[in-house]
């Protein structure tokens, strides 16, 4: 069996010195997010991974903002933090909205 | 249910055409716009303000949204919900906001936010292009069900997209909020595919470090 792990071993080293660095790999972890990655690319990804843990790190939080970002919209009916439309801002679009809709249905009582 | 089902009632004993001419009536004539201000106001408010970042651009938008909406009224079917409808009139809005601001300022070529992203890794040495000691990433130990739960997480993401360059948090936002695909980005913010990436990739390397020194190491 050792000579099984020592040749695994062999390769993983090769395949550490001869495969692209973490700022190629992060890279293919940015773009595995937004599309199919090529044959190639899932390789070399999954080789590094094998080797690396601060990558495996970086793959997990990144597909975790993503997802974050994703599902942000579902909080924003608690999320207060957000803030909210100033009253300012309030009045100044109610006043408008009035002018418009008044404009609005005259020209359908016109037509 | 939803509610604007109940503005109207059809009664049982009324000939059903009549309460089909009353219903075509409710449809043309616009409800009180003024109301939606009150009802989905902030909640448009934050819908765009997270994406937008900007206070001001984010009234601008529901501004105009509200008013589209009263010019398209009638396009309305009841099907979605007030706010659902109102909503897709605002991501409208968004876009056109960032295809605007694209306009009058275009991203320069290599500058900062279109270069590589070379300052997290090690310049030189045997080691030359892997994670920089001091910026590695580290391990969370949280399941991201979990952190996704945390409104502190949540906080400081806001806080964190808040941080990014511009036009990065931009393309950032189309992408994973509004859920355009890349080609529709690029020809909203006019960036070629290969600035797209860039600015994706800088994005989430920004985030997750940003992440990393103000919600993780503050938990």
């Amino acid at each position: 069996m050792w000579i099984v792990k020592k040749v695994k071993r062999a390769f993983n080293v090769a395949a550490w010195n001869y495969l692209p660095p973490c700022k190629q790999i992060v890279k293919i972890i940015s773009a595995s997010l937004d599309r199919k990655l090529t044959v190639r690319e899932r390789l070399v990804l999954k080789l590094h991974l094998a080797a690396c843990e601060p990558c495996v790190h970086y793959l997990e939080q990144s597909q975790l903002l993503s997802n974050a970002a994703h599902t942000m919209d579902q909080h924003l009916k608690t999320d207060l933090y957000t803030g909210r439309l100033s009253d300012e801002a309030r009045e100044r679009i109610k006043n408008i909205l009035k002018a418009s809709s008044g404009l609005f249905a005259l020209l359908i009582a016109v037509m | 249910m939803p509610a604007e089902a109940s503005s109207f009632s059809i009664d049982p004993m009324q000939p059903v055409e009549t309460a089909t001419v009353e219903v075509s009536i409710i449809k043309v004539v616009p409800a009180d716009p003024t109301a939606w201000v009150d009802d989905h106001g902030d909640y448009l408010f934050r819908y765009a303000v997270v994406r937008l970042r900007d206070t001001a651009s984010a009234e601008d938008c529901v501004q105009e949204a509200l008013l589209s909406a009263i010019q398209a009224i009638s396009s309305y079917t009841g099907r979605s919900t007030e706010r659902t409808w109102l909503t897709g009139i605002l991501k409208h809005k968004i876009v056109d906001h960032f295809r605007r601001s694209a306009r009058e300022r275009p991203i320069p070529e290599n500058g900062s936010e279109v270069s590589d992203v070379d300052e997290f890794f090690q310049p030189d040495g045997r080691w030359k292009d892997h994670w920089r000691y001091d910026l590695m990433p580290v391990d969370w130990q949280i399941s991201p069900e979990t952190a996704i739960e945390q409104t502190e997480f949540r906080a400081t993401f806001q806080r964190c997209l808040g941080k990014l360059p511009e036009r990065v948090a931009g393309v950032f936002a189309l992408r994973e909020m509004e859920d355009l695909d890349t080609a529709a980005i690029c020809e909203v913010l006019q960036l070629s595919n290969s600035n797209f990436w860039v600015m994706m990739h800088r994005a989430r390397m920004g985030l997750r470090r940003c992440m990393e020194l103000n919600w993780f190491r503050k938990a």
